[in-house]
C-alpha cells in the first residue's frame, strides 16, 4: 500500500472530489477549491466547509491516523480568541473518526508550560472526551528529528516533531489572529507548533521567509481556519479587540485559505493577503495562491 | 539455659520498619505530589508541620507564625511521654539511615565494634552546641541554619539531587525504548518524555548529603547522635520520658545490648539507659539472650549524665549571636537586597530571610523551574532561598504554586488574580543587545511571549530604517520573565528583570485601580500602520483616519459575503 503521507517533505494540492451528503443536508456541491461558510452553530459550519472542499472522506480514508495541529499556545480562556475553539476542534476529530481514522493526534508545542496547557486549556480538554484521540505537547528537545529544507533560503533544515512521521494525514486547525511580528498567525505561522526551536525563525536573516521555508515541508492535507471568535489586535497573546465572525474556512490551498481569513477579519481595515509578508514570499515560493478571488470559493450562510 | 533462653523477636521488630517505611513513602508522596497541578490539603507540609524546631524557630524569630505549626505539640507530647520515638519510628532522615546501613555497610564493612567506654560518644554533645547556635541566632534573626532541619535537609535533596537523577534516569530509559515503541505504534508510551529538572548548587548540595550518609561508618546514626538539631531538641524533651529500657536482673553482662544499640545510649553496666539518646529502636531487647530487657512504662532513671559543657553551651550560644550581628553587617542584605527577583507573593526581604526554611517545596512546584536556590548572591543567610532565574524558567501566569506550599509563608499563599498583580520586578531593553534595535531585525518575541501584554512595538527611524522596535510599558510589567527566557540572543538576554518595581507586602492586596485600567482592552480606535505587523505603508492600500463605524459584527458579514 502507497503511504498516504504528502503532508511532509513532499505535497501535492488534493483535488477536490464531488459533494457529499451530511445528516441528509445537501452542503455545496464538492468541487469549490476554498469555502467560507458563516453561522450560529459550530458543528454545522465545521461540517459544510468541510464537505464544500470534498468532505473529510476526501482526506481521511479508514485506517488513517490523523493529526490535528490547532493552536495551543496559551492555556488563555475561548473568548480571549488566541487559540482554537474547542467546539472547533470537537467537530472535526468527529469528522475524522467518521470517516474511518483508526487514531486522531491532536499535536502542538505550545509556548506556555505544557502542564499548564493540559490542565488549564479548554481546548486540550476537548481530547478527554473523546475515543481514540490524544493530544501531544512534545517540550523535550528528544522528541523532534532534524529534517532538511532543501529549498529553504532563511532556514535550511530544523527539527520536526517525530510523531508526524507516524501519521497519514495533517489537518491544520489554527484560529485566526493577529500577529504583532508576522501581521497574522494562521496556518502557514501555525507550522512553528510543529518544530522544536521556534527562536531559530525569529533569529534567522528573513523571519518571514524562515516561515515560507517551513511551509515548502510541512503541508497540511487540509487547513480550517477557525474564525468562529477572530483577534483583530494585540496579537498573539492579546488581550485584544476580538470580532465575532461565526465563521468557518477550509481549503487544500494553505497560502489561499490563510489569505481569505485575513480578507474576512481584516475586512475593516482592507487588508487582503498581500499586506502579510509571510504569505506573499510562500507565494513566491509556488506554495499556493496568495488572491483567492482567483480559485473557486463555495460561500454559505447557514 | 542461654540457648534455651533465645529471645523472641519481637512485635516491635517488625512493626517498626514497617512504620518507618510508611513514613519514608508517605514522605516521597508529599514531595512528587508538590507539582503543576497543585491541589493543597492538610497533609501538604505534615512534616513540617509537625516539626517542634521549625516552630520553636518561627516563635523565637518572631515573624509570622502559621497555626499549622501548632501541630509540633503532638511531637512534643509524644516526646515527653515516649522519648526519641520519632527519630526512631517517624523521621525519614533517620530511616535512610537504616536503610543505608543495612545495604552498605552490613555486607561489606564490618560494623565497627563499640569499644568501652560504652554509652559515652565523644562527639555526643555537637548537636547540643548546633542547638544552642541556631536558637539563638533566630532570636537575632538569623535563621539560615534551618537549612539543616532534617526534614528540611531531606526534601532539599530530593528536590535538588535525587528527583533530577530520577528523571534523568527515566529519560535515558524512555530515549533506549523509543525507537521500539515508534515501531509497534504505542504512540502515548513513544512520545513519553519528562521535562528535565536542573538546580544551581545541586553538587554542593549532594555533597553534604553524601558526607552525612557517609558519616554512618564513623559511627552508627552519627547525625541522629551528634549533629541532629531537631534530635538534641527532642533529647532534651526526652528528660521525662516514660517509656524506656528497663534491665532484669537475669543480665548476664554479654554487652550484646550495647553493641547492637545504634544511638550508644546504653551505659557500661549495661543496666543503664540514657533516655536522651535512646530511640526506643528496641534492637537491644532483641538480641538479648536471656530476655533481659523490656521496654516498659514508669520513669527511666538516667543512668548517663547530660554534659554539655557550660563553656560549650555559652560558646555556641554567643556564636549564634555574633553570626546573626554578623550576617546583618558584614555579609550584606545591606548589598544584595534589591538585587535579587524573589518569588510573586514574597515577604519584605528581611522577613523572608527570617522564615524562609530554605526547604525547597516552592522550587519543586515551580513547574518552569524557574525558583532557583541562591547560592551566595543572597548574602551568606541568603543562602538555598529561592531567587527567581528567568534564564533558566520564567514565572507562569497561571500558576500560584509556590505561595500555596510554603510551609511558613515566607512566600504569601497568593489567588491567581493577586499573584497575577504581585509585581516580582520589570523588565529592562538593553538596546544594543536587542537584534531589533540594534540590527533591524524582526524578532518581537518579547511581545509574543508577554502574557500581560506590557511589550509594545514602535516604529522609530534611525540610520537602519524605520523598523519597529520594543519598548516596555512598565506599569502593565509585573517581571515574570517570559521575555528574558524566550529572548534569543546568546548570553545574556537583550530584555531581562531587575527588582525595579517590585512590590513586598507583608499583608493586603497587590491589585491597584491603576493597573486594572490599564490591562482593560480598548482598541476601537488602532492605527494599523504603525502597530501589528502589517507590511510597511507603501504597500497597504487602506485608510485609517476614519474610525471603523461599528464593531458589532453578529449580524453584518464583512463585505464580499453573503
Amino acid at each position: 500500500m502507497i503511504s498516504r503521507r504528502r503532508f511532509i517533505q513532499t505535497g501535492a494540492a488534493i483535488t477536490a472530489v464531488s459533494g457529499r451528503y451530511f445528516n441528509g443536508k445537501v452542503y455545496a456541491q464538492g468541487k469549490a477549491d476554498l469555502s467560507v461558510i458563516t453561522g450560529p452553530d459550530i458543528e454545522a459550519n465545521v461540517r459544510a466547509a468541510v464537505g464544500a472542499v470534498g468532505g473529510m472522506e476526501a482526506f481521511v480514508k479508514n485506517g488513517d491516523r490523523v493529526a490535528i495541529k490547532p493552536n495551543l499556545s496559551f492555556a488563555s480562556p475561548v473568548s480571549r480568541a488566541t487559540t482554537t475553539n474547542p467546539e472547533v476542534l470537537r467537530a472535526v476529530i468527529k469528522l475524522c473518526h467518521e470517516a474511518g481514522a483508526k487514531s486522531v493526534s491532536v499535536v502542538d508545542h505550545p509556548l506556555q508550560d505544557a502542564a499548564i496547557i493540559g490542565e488549564k486549556s479548554e481546548t486540550a480538554a476537548v481530547v478527554k472526551e473523546m475515543k481514540n484521540t490524544s493530544i501531544f505537547l512534545p517540550d523535550t528537545e528528544n522528541l523532534y528529528v532534524e529534517t532538511a529544507i532543501p529549498n529553504g533560503i532563511a532556514m535550511k533544515s530544523t527539527k520536526v516533531v517525530k510523531l508526524l512521521g507516524e501519521m497519514d494525514v495533517l489537518i491544520n486547525l489554527p484560529i485566526s489572529k493577529n500577529h504583532s511580528a508576522t501581521a497574522v498567525s494562521l496556518g502557514i505561522k501555525g507550522n512553528l507548533g510543529l518544530v522544536w526551536d521556534r527562536i531559530a525563525y525569529h533569529n534567522s536573516s528573513d523571519f518571514n521567509q524562515s516561515l515560507a521555508d517551513l511551509a515548502t515541508i510541512i503541508k497540511a492535507d487540509l487547513t480550517i481556519v477557525d474564525a468562529i471568535r477572530a483577534l483583530a489586535t494585540r496579537g498573539p497573546q492579546g488581550p485584544g479587540k476580538v470580532l465575532k465572525l461565526n465563521s468557518v474556512i477550509a481549503g487544500t490551498d494553505p497560502v489561499a485559505v490563510d489569505a481569505q481569513a485575513v480578507a474576512l477579519t481584516f475586512a475593516q481595515w482592507n487588508l487582503a493577503g498581500s499586506n502579510v509578508e509571510h504569505l506573499t514570499k510562500s507565494a513566491a515560493m509556488g506554495l499556493g495562491e496568495i488572491d483567492p478571488s482567483k480559485l473557486n470559493i463555495a460561500k454559505q450562510s447557514l | 539455659m542461654a540457648g534455651n533462653l533465645k529471645s523472641k523477636r519481637s512485635f516491635s521488630f517488625k512493626l517498626r520498619p514497617l512504620i518507618q517505611g510508611i513514613t519514608l513513602i508517605f514522605f516521597v508522596y508529599l514531595f512528587l505530589k508538590i507539582a503543576y497541578p497543585f491541589q493543597k490539603n492538610l497533609a501538604t507540609n505534615a512534616f513540617y508541620n509537625f516539626d517542634p524546631l521549625i516552630t520553636l524557630i518561627m516563635v523565637l524569630s518572631g515573624t509570622f507564625f502559621i497555626s499549622a505549626l501548632l501541630y509540633s505539640v503532638f511531637t512534643v507530647i509524644l516526646t515527653l511521654l515516649f522519648g526519641r520515638m520519632f527519630c526512631g519510628w517517624i523521621c525519614p532522615m533517620g530511616t535512610i539511615f537504616d536503610l543505608s546501613e543495612y545495604l552498605l555497610l552490613k555486607k561489606r564493612l564490618p560494623l565497627k565494634r563499640v569499644k568501652k567506654p560504652y554509652g559515652n560518644g565523644p562527639y555526643k554533645n555537637i548537636k547540643y552546641y548546633i542547638l544552642m547556635f541556631l536558637l539563638f541566632g533566630s532570636l537575632f534573626g538569623f535563621t539560615a541554619v534551618m537549612m539543616f532541619d532534617p526534614l528540611v535537609f531531606l526534601f532539599r535533596v530530593f528536590t535538588v539531587n535525587l528527583h533530577p537523577f530520577a528523571i534523568l534516569g527515566a529519560n535515558e530509559f524512555l530515549d533506549l525504548i523509543r525507537p521500539l515503541a515508534f515501531k509497534t505504534g504505542a504512540l502515548k508510551l513513544s512520545m513519553l518524555s519528562f521535562e528535565q529538572p536542573a538546580f544551581s548548587l545541586g553538587l554542593f548540595n549532594l555533597s553534604l548529603f553524601l558526607a552525612v550518609i557517609g558519616l554512618i561508618s564513623v559511627e552508627r546514626r552519627f547525625w541522629c547522635r551528634n549533629l541532629c538539631p531537631l534530635g538534641a531538641l527532642l533529647a532534651v524533651l526526652s528528660r521525662f520520658s516514660i517509656r524506656g529500657r528497663r534491665v532484669s536482673i537475669e543480665c548476664i553482662s554479654c554487652a550484646k545490648c550495647a553493641k547492637s544499640c545504634p544511638m550508644n545510649a546504653i551505659t557500661d553496666n549495661y543496666m543503664g539507659t540514657s533516655p536522651r539518646e535512646c530511640i526506643q529502636c528496641e534492637r537491644c531487647k532483641d538480641v538479648c539472650p536471656v530476655n533481659a530487657i523490656s521496654f516498659d512504662m514508669g520513669r527511666v532513671v538516667e543512668e548517663q549524665s547530660f554534659n554539655p559543657s557550660r563553656r560549650g553551651i555559652m560558646l555556641s550560644g554567643t556564636g549564634g549571636i555574633i553570626a546573626a550581628l554578623g550576617a546583618g553587617t558584614l555579609l550584606s542584605t545591606k548589598t544584595t537586597a534589591g538585587t535579587l527577583l524573589r518569588p510573586p507573593g514574597a515577604i519584605v526581604e528581611r522577613d523572608f530571610l527570617d522564615t524562609c526554611l530554605r526547604c525547597g517545596e516552592c522550587m519543586k512546584g515551580c513547574p518552569t523551574h524557574g525558583l532557583q536556590p541562591a547560592f551566595l548572591s543572597a548574602g551568606l543567610e541568603g543562602m538555598f532561598t529561592p531567587v527567581l532565574t528567568p534564564r533558566a524558567g520564567a514565572c507562569e501566569e497561571q500558576c500560584n504554586i509556590c505561595g500555596q506550599v510554603c510551609p511558613t509563608g515566607a512566600i504569601r499563599a497568593l489567588s491567581l488574580e493577586e499573584k497575577q498583580y504581585a509585581v516580582i520586578g520589570n523588565a529592562t531593553i538593553e538596546r544594543n543587545l536587542c537584534i531589533a534595535w540594534e540590527q533591524g531585525k524582526v524578532c518581537l518575541i518579547c511581545d509574543e511571549v508577554c502574557p500581560y501584554d506590557a511589550v509594545e512595538f514602535k516604529l522609530v527611524k534611525d540610520e537602519l530604517g524605520s523598523i519597529k522596535r520594543p519598548f516596555v510599558i512598565e506599569d502593565k510589567c509585573v517581571g515574570c520573565g517570559q521575555c528574558e527566557k524566550g529572548c534569543p540572543v546568546n548570553g545574556p538576554a537583550a530584555i531581562h528583570i531587575t527588582p525595579i518595581n517590585e512590590v513586598r507586602k507583608n499583608s493586603g492586596s497587590y491589585i491597584t485601580e491603576n493597573v486594572r485600567r490599564l490591562r482593560e482592552v480598548n482598541d476601537d480606535n488602532v492605527d494599523f500602520s504603525k502597530e501589528t505587523g502589517f507590511s510597511d505603508e507603501k504597500t497597504m492600500p487602506y485608510q485609517i483616519e476614519t474610525e471603523p463605524e461599528t464593531d458589532d459584527f453578529e449580524s453584518d458579514l464583512p463585505a464580499g459575503f453573503n
